[in-house]
C-alpha cells in the first residue's frame, strides 16, 4: 500500500517546516480556509475517519457535538501516548509535527476554535522539541497566530508536557491535567464537547486522528474511503512489539487479517517459534488466543470477535510465553496507574495485582480464579473512567482462554516456565 | 417558577426541582441511598460509587435501561425516569463497593474514635459480608497531626474527598490534597502548611470514617456513652446550632447541628472549644458574702436575703449592669426586679465587637455577645449604648454606690473604667460563672449558670429568636441566673416560692412584653440531623 502518514518518515529534515511545504505541505488548510467550515466537518464526516486514540469514535460527530455558538473553544491534541505496546504517535511527533499541525489547524478552522493545546506524554522529549520548534516555524511563516494568511482566521498554538501518567491519556484527565490539577477523569456527562477545559466547549483529538486531515482535505472524500473496509476506512498505523522478528510501526489499510499481518509485516514469531497468543489493540483489550488470529483487524471486526482495535498495538506472545507472568505485569502496571479516585479501581486493581502475584509466586490457592473473575465484575462499569474496564478485560481474557495455565501454577505451586528454565540452565 | 421533573425512584412517584440530583430528591422524600462522598453542603464528587443505582428512561412507548450503572449524587432526573436503588442486583454492586473500601481499610473499631458513628461501619453492617475474601497484606498509610485540633489516620481514609472540598469551597484554604494514586491514594497537607483556619474542625464532622479526628476528643469518650442537648452557640451572635455531647455531668464536644438559614451545616473552631470553660477549676461554685476583706461561701438563702436587703434600703443609689450574654428569659427578670426597684439606671456588659472572619461559604461574626437583640428589645436602645457610661458617671459623682452586676460573660476582660469605678463603689453585688475581675470587689457573690446549663433563648444577628436546650446541671451549689434573678424578686416581694422554670417565665415574658410579640422563632431543620437514635450523642448521617 501507498503510505500516506509515514511517507516522509526516515527523510532527512522531515520535521522541517521547509521540508514539509516543499512537499505539498499546509496546501490542505489552505484549501481549507476557502471552504465553509460545516463543510468541512461534512466531508470529515462523510470519510468515516474514526479517532485512532482507542475508541473509535467518529470524528466528524465529534466534532459536531460543539455548539455552533463562537465563543472560547478548545482543541486538545492528546498525545499522552501511553497504552503499553503504542508507538504510533510518537512516529508523527518525531518526524513529522507539521502533519499533525496542519490537521489542527484544520479543525480550528472547522469548528471555530481559536486555542489549541498540544498536550505531551512527558517522556516524548524529542517530540517536544520537534513540537515546539514547528510551532515556532509556523508562527514565523504566518501559519499560526492572528489572522492567518490574511484570513479573519486566527489561532494560537501550546505545547504542553504531562508529567507521565497513564491516566492523563484519558480525555477528561488530561484536561484536569491541562488545568494543573491532579490528573483526575470527570463525570461525564456533560461531555468535553459541551464543557471541558475551563468549562468551555473542547476537542479533543488523538494525534493520529489529526493526522489524516490534511490528506482527507487533499484528495477527496472517495480516495479516502477507498482505503480499508467499510466503515473502518483510511491509513491505519500499526504498533507490533513482543515476540516477533521485525518490532516496529507498520502503515496499513485496515481489514487485513492478524496472522497475515504478523507474518507478512513483521517478520512473523521469532526465531521459528509458535504462536501462543496476540494483544490486537494494545494492553487494555482482551487477549486473543492463537486460534482467534484469523479476525481482520477493523474496529467492527475484532470487535465482534470479542476484542478491540483499541491504538491498534500488536504484542505477539510466542509458545514460551508465560500468560500468568504477562498478566502480573500488565496488572502492576494498572495498579500503579490507578489514579485513586473511584473506590472500585483504587482498592480493586491493587487487590487484582497482589493475587495474581502470588498466582505467579506459587502461593495460588483453588478458589483464587473465581476471585479473580468476580472482584472483575465488580469494578467493571462501576467507576467514572475506563480504567477498570481497561485492568480487568485482560485479567478475565487471560483466564478464560489460559485457565489451564493458571491452575497448572496453583497446582504445581510454582511457575512452570521458570522450572523448565531452571532445568535448561 | 423552577421546572419540575416527574419521575420514580424504586416506583415512588418523585418530583424533582431543576437541577437536584436523584440522591437529593431521594433523600428529600425520605429515601435513603447510602453514600460516602457525597454531603449536601458540598460540591457533587461522585467518587465513593457507593450510591450506585440502575436507570431505565423512556424512549418512544418503551422504557429503555441504561447501559451501565450509575451514581445517583452525580445524575440529574428527566422525565419520566425509572430509579432502582433497592433490587437485588443493586444490592449486589453495593456488596462489591463494600467490600473493595474495606480491603484496606484497618480493622480497628473498638480503638476508633468514630466507632458508633461511623458510616462505614454501619453499612459495613448492612452490605459487607461476614468473612473477608482478602487475604494479602493491607496497605500502610501514615498518621499525624494535621494542625492544632485535627489529627489524620490514614489507613482509615477512604479518599471520599470530603475535606478537600470542604476546605477548597467553604474554607477557601485549601489545607488539604490527596497525594499519591491508586490505593496508596491518602490525604495529607503540604509540609510546614498545618490545618490551622478557624473552620478547620468542621472536617471532623464531615470524615465518614475515622480518618480526621478531633485532638481535643481524642480517646475521651465512646459515642455511644454520651447523651446530645441540641443547643445554641453563644460565643458571637450568629447563633449556629450545635449539639453538646454529654455523659454523666461531664461535656466531652461540640458538633455543628445543620440550620440551613444559621449555619448551614458548619460551626467555627472558637464556637467548637468555647465549651471549656464550663468545666474549668475557676468555676464559681458557691454564694459568697465579704467578711473582714475575704469571700466567705454562706448558704444561698442566706446571701440572697442580705442582698435584696441591701438592695430595699439603698434603691435610689442602685444602677443594674446586665450583660448581652443572658439569656432573653434572665434579661425579662432583671428588667422586672428593676421594675419592683424602681431601678432608672441600666447598662450593658458587653464583649468588644471584633471584624467579622469572612470565608467564602461561612462567616464567623464579630460580635461576639449573643444576645445583643434581645437587651435592646427589653432594655431599649438607649440603655444598649450610653448606660453604662452614665453609670460610670453616675459611680464617679458618688451618687451610684450600689452595682447589681450580672455578667455570666466567660473569660470576660471588664474595661479599665469599670474596674477602677468599681473601686469606689459601696457594695457590688454580683452574678458570675467564674472567677473574673469582678471578684476582688463583689460584696456578694452569686454562682449562675454557663450556656449549657440553661434552657433560655437568644435573639440571633438575623433577629429571630432560638432556645437552647440544656445538658447539664450548675456546678456545686450555683444555681440558673434565671433562678438566682426569681428567688432575689420573690425575696424582695417576701415569698417563699421556689422558681418556675425558664419555660415558665419565657410564657409569661412573651405574654407581658409587646416587644417580644413581633419576634419569631428560627426554623430549625430537625430532619437534617437525622438522629435515628433519638438523643443518642451518634453522628449525623451525612
Amino acid at each position: 500500500m501507498e503510505k500516506v502518514l509515514t511517507k516522509y518518515v526516515g527523510k532527512k529534515d522531515s520535521h522541517t517546516l521547509r521540508f514539509y511545504k516543499s512537499h505539498g505541505g499546509y496546501e490542505a488548510f489552505k484549501k481549507a480556509l476557502k471552504m465553509k467550515p460545516e463543510d468541512i466537518i461534512e466531508m470529515v464526516k462523510q470519510s468515516g475517519l474514526r479517532g485512532r486514540g482507542g475508541a473509535g469514535f467518529p470524528t466528524g460527530l465529534k466534532w459536531s457535538f460543539v455548539p455552533k455558538e463562537p465563543g472560547q473553544k478548545y482543541l486538545c491534541v492528546n498525545g499522552d501516548e501511553s497504552e503499553p505496546g503504542t508507538f504510533k504517535d510518537r512516529i508523527i511527533l518525531e518526524h513529522d509535527p507539521h502533519q499533525l499541525l496542519e490537521g489542527c489547524l484544520i479543525c480550528c478552522y472547522a469548528v471555530g476554535i481559536q486555542t489549541c493545546y498540544v498536550y505531551l506524554r512527558g517522556e516524548f522529549k524529542l517530540g517536544a522539541q520537534r513540537i515546539q520548534q514547528a510551532i515556532q516555524e509556523a508562527y514565523e511563516d504566518g501559519l499560526m497566530g492572528k489572522n492567518i494568511l490574511g484570513t479573519d482566521f486566527s489561532c494560537d498554538f501550546y505545547l504542553h508536557r504531562g508529567a507521565g501518567a497513564y491516566i492523563c491519556g484519558e480525555e477528561t484527565a488530561l484536561l484536569s491535567s491541562l488545568e494543573g490539577g491532579r490528573g483526575l477523569p470527570r463525570i461525564k456527562p456533560p461531555f468535553p464537547a459541551v464543557s471541558g477545559l475551563y468549562g468551555k466547549p473542547t476537542i479533543i483529538n488523538n494525534v493520529e486522528t489529526l493526522a489524516n486531515l490534511p490528506h482527507i482535505l487533499n484528495r477527496g472524500v472517495e480516495w479516502y474511503t477507498s482505503i480499508g473496509p467499510k466503515n473502518n476506512t483510511g491509513p491505519k498505523l500499526f504498533c507490533f512489539s513482543g515476540h516477533v522478528e521485525k518490532p516496529g510501526c507498520v502503515e496499513l489499510p485496515m481489514g487485513i487479517p492478524l496472522r497475515e499481518m504478523i507474518d507478512k509485516y513483521a517478520g512473523g514469531v521469532w526465531k521459528g517459534k509458535k504462536l501462543k497468543a496476540v494483544i490486537p489493540g494494545g494492553s487494555s483489550v482482551p487477549i486473543l488466543h492463537a486460534d482467534e488470529c484469523d479476525v481482520p483487524m477493523d474496529f467492527d471486526s475484532l470487535q465482534k470477535a470479542g476484542s478491540m482495535l483499541g491504538s491498534a498495538a500488536i504484542i505477539v506472545m510466542d509458545e514460551d510465553t508465560c500468560i500468568v507472568d504477562a498478566l502480573y505485569n500488565l496488572m502492576r502496571f494498572y495498579h500503579h496507574e490507578s489514579c485513586g479516585q473511584c473506590t472500585p479501581c483504587r482498592e480493586g486493581t491493587g487487590w487484582l495485582e497482589k493475587i495474581v502475584a502470588r498466582i505467579e509466586k506459587g502461593h495460588g490457592r483453588p478458589e483464587d480464579l473465581e476471585l479473580l473473575d468476580e472482584i472483575g465484575n465488580n469494578m467493571v462499569g462501576k467507576t467514572i473512567c475506563v480504567l477498570a474496564d481497561a485492568a480487568v478485560m485482560p485479567c478475565q481474557s487471560y483466564i478464560k482462554k489460559f485457565r489451564d495455565e493458571f491452575q497448572a501454577h496453583i497446582e504445581e505451586k510454582g511457575c512452570p516456565f521458570k522450572k523448565s528454565k531452571a532445568k535448561t540452565a | 417558577m423552577p421546572r419540575e421533573i416527574h419521575f420514580k425512584i424504586d416506583g415512588k412517584e418523585v418530583i424533582a426541582k431543576e437541577g437536584e440530583t436523584v440522591i437529593q430528591v431521594a433523600h428529600r422524600e425520605g429515601i435513603q441511598i447510602p453514600h460516602f462522598c457525597y454531603h449536601p453542603g458540598l460540591p457533587i464528587d461522585g467518587n465513593c460509587r457507593m450510591c450506585i443505582a440502575k436507570f431505565a428512561a423512556p424512549r418512544g412507548d418503551k422504557i429503555v435501561p441504561f447501559p451501565k450503572p450509575m451514581t445517583t449524587c452525580t445524575t440529574y432526573p428527566t422525565e419520566g425516569m425509572e430509579v432502582d436503588t433497592t433490587s437485588q442486583e443493586v444490592q449486589e454492586m453495593r456488596r462489591g463497593i463494600m467490600e473493595f473500601l474495606l480491603i484496606n481499610h484497618p480493622l480497628d473499631c473498638p480503638v476508633c474514635d468514630q466507632a458508633g458513628e461511623c458510616t462505614l461501619q454501619d453499612y459495613a453492617y448492612t452490605y459487607g459480608r461476614d468473612k473477608g475474601r482478602f487475604q494479602e497484606e493491607k496497605v500502610h498509610k501514615h498518621t499525624k497531626n494535621m494542625g492544632k485540633y485535627v489529627a489524620l489516620w490514614g489507613e482509615r481514609c477512604i479518599v471520599c474527598t470530603r475535606c478537600v472540598r470542604f476546605l477548597d469551597h467553604i474554607s477557601g484554604t485549601s489545607e488539604i490534597g490527596v497525594v499519591h494514586r491508586g490505593d496508596h491514594a491518602v490525604v495529607d497537607i503540604f509540609e510546614g502548611h498545618p490545618l490551622d483556619n478557624p473552620l478547620s474542625m468542621n472536617v471532623i464532622d464531615i470524615c465518614p470514617v475515622g480518618a480526621l479526628v478531633s485532638r481535643d476528643f481524642l480517646f475521651k469518650q465512646r459515642v455511644w456513652f454520651m447523651q446530645s442537648a441540641k443547643t445554641i452557640c453563644t460565643a458571637c451572635s450568629k447563633g449556629c446550632n450545635i449539639f453538646v455531647d454529654y455523659d454523666q455531668h461531664k461535656l466531652y464536644r461540640i458538633r455543628s447541628r445543620p440550620n440551613l438559614d444559621v449555619n448551614q451545616w458548619w460551626i467555627c473552631d472558637y464556637g467548637r472549644m468555647y465549651y471549656k470553660h464550663v468545666q474549668r477549676e475557676d468555676r464559681l461554685k458557691e454564694f459568697y458574702e465579704r467578711q473582714e476583706d475575704q469571700l466567705q461561701p454562706k448558704p444561698n438563702r442566706e446571701v440572697i436575703q442580705n442582698a435584696i436587703e441591701h438592695l430595699k434600703n439603698n434603691s435610689q443609689q442602685t444602677a443594674f449592669l446586665a450583660s448581652l450574654h443572658l439569656t432573653l428569659e434572665a434579661m425579662y427578670l432583671t428588667y422586672k426586679l428593676a421594675q419592683h426597684l424602681e431601678i432608672s439606671h441600666i447598662g450593658a456588659l458587653q464583649n468588644p465587637i471584633l471584624d467579622d472572619e469572612v470565608f467564602p461559604g461561612f462567616t464567623i461574626e464579630g460580635d461576639k455577645n449573643p444576645n445583643r437583640k434581645g437587651f435592646q428589645l427589653i432594655f431599649g436602645q438607649d440603655a444598649l449604648e450610653n448606660g453604662l457610661s452614665k453609670i460610670l458617671e453616675l459611680i464617679q459623682k458618688q451618687k451610684i454606690q450600689t452595682l447589681l452586676l450580672i455578667s455570666c460573660i466567660p473569660d470576660f476582660q471588664p474595661p479599665e473604667e469599670l474596674l477602677h469605678a468599681l473601686k469606689t463603689l459601696n457594695k457590688l453585688i454580683l452574678i458570675d460563672i467564674s472567677q473574673s475581675p469582678f471578684l476582688d470587689y463583689a460584696h456578694w457573690a452569686l454562682a449562675g449558670s454557663t450556656y449549657t446549663e440553661e434552657d433560655g433563648c437568644f435573639i440571633n444577628s438575623r433577629g429571630n429568636y432560638q432556645i437552647a436546650q440544656m445538658a447539664l446541671p450548675t456546678p456545686g451549689t450555683a444555681e440558673q441566673t434565671h433562678a438566682i434573678l426569681q428567688r432575689l424578686i420573690f425575696a424582695w416581694k417576701g415569698e417563699t416560692k421556689e422558681p418556675i422554670s425558664q419555660r415558665g417565665v419565657r410564657k409569661a415574658m412573651f405574654k407581658e412584653l409587646p416587644e417580644l410579640s413581633q419576634l419569631k422563632e428560627e426554623k430549625s431543620y430537625p430532619h437534617l440531623s437525622n438522629n435515628p437514635q433519638g438523643t443518642k450523642a451518634v453522628g449525623l448521617y451525612w
